[in-house]
């Protein structure tokens, strides 16, 4: 079972880790952690700042927020998943549903595994461009994470996204 | 962990992909539960309600008993439901205390109009758990689903 797991930031890192966890914690599985680093996000950053040649600084400083933010999910996955394991880490640029999209195809992805929101609870209440874009022409099975939402969770607001199980809407 | 799976079906398109995926869980220790949505807006106008019902309580069975088959020991309980479907997957998801909610990305209605099921869209926002959306395998992609329906309803 080969598994591309698409972390967008560290919003819902906890749940997106006990879910592969508990799903794919097999031999012969491949796990392949991927973070997209969209182009508009570093002009963007550029624009704000004056002059020219900021955009290799900008972009470094992604990278390397990136890869550490990979490296955490992967020591975060590591002790939960049988050791034979293989935690492969990927930092792309482009633009995210797009470069998900290609990574599946050209690693034989048999799911993609995505977050079902990023930051702010307004996101929770609909479906993300990238989550649609990605369900709507993936080849392969698209799993989207939520923390459990049951019922009585619902009476406790105070409890951080971190807390994965406990979160509510 | 996952313990509670529920398993919406609106065919038998996903069989074989449902079956695949519950072989990665540890099905010792998981209960699986098979719902079927009456469509309350369709029901009235495309089949005789009684009819629906009987093949919507076929399909769930068929499921079930496959799924059993394939899982022995594994518990396997079936539901049929009447309303707006994605409310009610999200009702029962809610009542069984699902941890997943595996599925087909699409049914019967949304081949070939829809690469995305409208249900499986406006669920995920609904739904209090992760939720698997499986893709039919290419060689099934067409014209399999309504004869599957037709089967049920031949065999009941």
């Amino acid at each position: 079972m080969r598994v591309l797991v698409a972390i967008d930031d560290d919003t819902l890192i906890n749940p997106i880790v006990d879910f592969v966890a508990a799903a794919f914690s097999h031999h012969g599985t491949i796990i392949k952690l991927l973070h997209v680093i969209e182009p508009s996000q570093v002009t963007d950053t550029l624009t704000s700042m004056s002059g020219h040649g900021e955009t290799r600084k900008i972009l470094e400083e992604r990278l390397r927020s990136a890869s550490t933010l990979l490296n955490e999910v992967r020591n975060d996955m590591h002790p939960k998943m049988i050791p034979s394991v293989p935690i492969e880490i990927s930092v792309l640029l482009g633009t995210p549903h797009r470069v998900i999209l290609e990574t599946a195809e050209e690693s034989q992805s048999d799911v993609i595994v995505l977050g079902s929101h990023g930051r702010g609870d307004l996101s929770r209440l609909r479906i993300s461009s990238v989550s649609y874009a990605v369900l709507s022409h993936a080849e392969c099975a698209v799993t989207i994470v939520k923390p459990r939402q049951w019922v009585e969770d619902l009476e406790d607001s105070s409890k951080s996204k971190h807390a994965g199980a406990q979160t509510l809407v | 962990m996952i313990t509670k799976v529920l398993i919406p079906v609106e065919d038998l398109l996903f069989d074989e992909e449902i079956r695949e995926f519950l072989v990665q869980l540890n099905t010792l220790a998981i209960k699986l539960k098979v719902l079927h949505v009456v469509d309350a807006n369709r029901a009235v106008y495309e089949w005789p309600s009684m009819e629906y019902e009987q093949n919507s309580e076929a399909l769930v069975r068929t499921v079930a008993e496959n799924l059993r088959s394939y899982f022995p020991g594994v518990e396997v309980e079936t539901a049929v439901r009447e309303g707006i479907v994605k409310d009610e997957i999200a009702r029962e998801a809610e009542a069984f205390q699902a941890d997943l909610l595996l599925m087909g990305s699409h049914g019967r209605r949304g081949l070939g109009k829809f690469l995305l099921g409208s249900t499986a869209k406006d669920l995920i926002p609904l739904s209090p758990c992760s939720v698997v959306l499986l893709r039919a395998k290419k060689s099934l992609k067409h014209g399999k689903a309504k004869n599957d329906f037709e089967n049920i309803a031949a065999t009941k």
